[in-house]
Formats: C-alpha cells, structure tokens, sequence
C-alpha cells in the first residue's frame, strides 16, 4: 500500500482530484501480457475512514512484449534437406518466468518439423519437453 | 358564600414512542437514498392530526419527496396529514431523494412526533428523538472514473512511472489522503519507490 499524505488542505469539491493526478515512480511492469489484478484506490479523512474507494476492474495491462535479452538458433548440420539439430539459446529479461511458461518456436515453411522431438540441455530447462504443431 | 375563581388548567406529557425504527438504502455516504421509518400509533390520533419527521441539520434540505401523501417537505422536516387515527395501526413513513450526509459512520437521529392538531405544533401526542439512525459507509467511485497510465506497455520488469487521475465523486474534506495497493503483478521496489 502507498500512501499519499494529505492531498489538500482544503475542501475538495466533487469531481476536483482530477486536476491533480498523483504519480508513482520507478514501478515494475507486470511480467506477461495479462491484465493484473485490481489497483485498490482509498481515500480516507483524518480519521482514517475511507470516504471513496475502488478496488476492482482497475487493471493494468502491459502490451507490449519484451525482446530477449539475447537469442541464438544455431543448426548443427546447414547441408540442404539434411536432417539437423537446432541449438537455442536464449536470456529472458525477467528475472524468472512463472511455472508453466511455454517457448513457442515458429519455423519458416521450408523447415519440416513433422518428426522434431526436443529436450532441454541447461539445468533450469531440464523438464522440458514439445511437440510439433502444424507446420 | 365564598367563592373561589380562577383557572384550572394542568399540563399533559407527551409519550414516548418506543417502537419506530428506521432504515435507509442504499447507505453510501453523497447518494440518493429513501429512508424508511416504521413505528406503531401508540395514542389516537384525529382527523385533524399530522406526523412529522424532524430533520437534524445534517438533514435539511436534503429530502426530496415522501409518501404517503399528503405530505409536505420543508428544509427542517416533514409533515404527515390525513394519518391514521387508530392505536396499534402500524405506519409507515416514506422519505424519498435523500441525500445521505458525507459523514462516515452512524447519523444524527431524525426527530419523530405526532400532533393531536396538525395547526397547533405545540400538541404533541408522541414523541422520540433516539434511534432513528443509519449507518452510513464510503462510497464506490466508479471505476471508469480512476484512469491508470504507465510511462512504459513493455513487459518484464522494465521500470515505469504509474499515474492514477481520480475523479472523486463526493465532496471530499480537508486533508483528504489517498492509499493506493498495487496489484501483486507489478513489482514494487521499496528502496527505490518515489512519488
């Protein structure tokens, strides 16, 4: 909870805080494109009794994904219609994604993935597992 | 023969009522509210007679109607004529367009009396001045009336500046204060929080 202390030292008339729009710095953006939960909005007397209040449907969505902080795809054999590993490897900029994230890879048409298994090579991906989608 | 004039005149108490009883919906502090109170004729009434409800100063000039007509709003109360006259008759009284008082928390009660005479304000049959009270509680801003913006859309953890422009809908008191929680989602770093 952030607490902005006396907004005025006098009587605000209805509608009046609109004029003056408080600022929060330095926050950071929810890690996925989901809308958040709700802000609470209080505002409360010196008697500490909220007077108005809002405490749902005041979400936040960030629409706009982050680029990896760095991304590699290295083929282990370029020779044409070869069979061929793929090495990715990649940092994210979030300090750690949630349980159940996915890595979605969408290859150009003239890559087959019919038969593409997978499996993760770092420790922190060692669960890993995939399945080609479509084509 | 002696004799012995004069005036012989005694003064009759009011009674108390006892059984009224008052309820307002909806409670938020600034809204248009009805306000019903209900209690039981303890004494008769007449043709003539009227109830009124007295309005504390929180009150006045802030009803908009009542029922059952006839029935007569002043800034200061509200008048009932045409009642009914026979004890044990249970009435109910109507106040409409109430605009609730911006005090957080239980109201002043409303004065509640009958007259024997609706002309003569002195004749009170009936009379309380205690527990016609509501408690009224904060009011709901709107929520399209909170717009949120962020210095950045981009997700992960890139730092941004949230402004929240609020558009209060009551009039609200001197050193009013605003909290604000922030959904968990997004993070909040203490050590380097300003605002």
């Amino acid at each position: 909870m952030i607490t902005f202390s006396a907004l005025s030292t006098a009587v605000v008339a209805a509608g009046g805080l609109a004029s003056t729009p408080v600022v929060i710095n330095n926050l950071m953006n929810p890690s996925t494109t989901s809308p958040t939960s709700s802000f609470g909005v209080y505002l409360l007397n010196t008697l500490n009794q909220i007077v108005e209040y809002q405490a749902a449907g005041l979400t936040f969505t960030s629409n706009q994904a982050a680029s990896f902080y760095s991304l590699t795809i290295i083929p282990n054999n370029t020779i044409n219609s070869a069979s061929t590993s793929l090495a990715v490897k990649f940092s994210i900029t979030a300090s750690s994604y949630t349980n159940d994230s996915l890595l979605v890879i969408i290859f150009p048409s003239l890559i087959d993935i019919q038969l593409a298994d997978c499996g993760g090579v770092s420790a922190n991906l060692a669960g890993v597992s995939c399945s080609p989608n479509g084509q | 023969m002696d004799v012995l004039s004069g005036f012989l005149t005694y003064s009759a108490t009011r009674s108390a009522i006892s059984s009224a009883s008052l309820s307002a919906s909806p409670l938020q502090i600034g809204v248009s509210s009805t306000y019903t109170i209900l209690f039981t004729l303890g004494q008769p009434l007449t043709a003539s007679s009227a109830i009124v409800v007295g309005l504390p100063v929180d009150y006045q000039g802030r009803v908009g109607g009542c029922s059952p007509s006839p029935c007569t709003v002043s800034s200061s109360n509200v008048i009932f004529t045409n009642v009914p006259t026979t004890v044990s008759t249970a009435i109910t009284l109507t106040l409409t367009s109430v605009t609730n008082p911006l005090t957080i928390g239980t109201t002043n009660s409303l004065t509640l009396y009958t007259l024997y005479s609706s002309s003569q304000a002195t004749s009170i049959v009936e009379y309380t001045n205690t527990g016609l009270t509501v408690n009224l509680v904060a009011r709901v801003i709107p929520s399209a009336n909170i717009v949120i913006t962020s210095t950045s859309q981009v997700v992960s953890y890139f730092p941004a500046s949230f402004t929240l422009t609020i558009t209060n809908v009551n009039q609200l008191p001197a050193n009013v204060y605003l909290q604000v929680k922030i959904p968990t989602e997004i993070t909040v770093s203490v050590s380097q929080l300003n605002c």
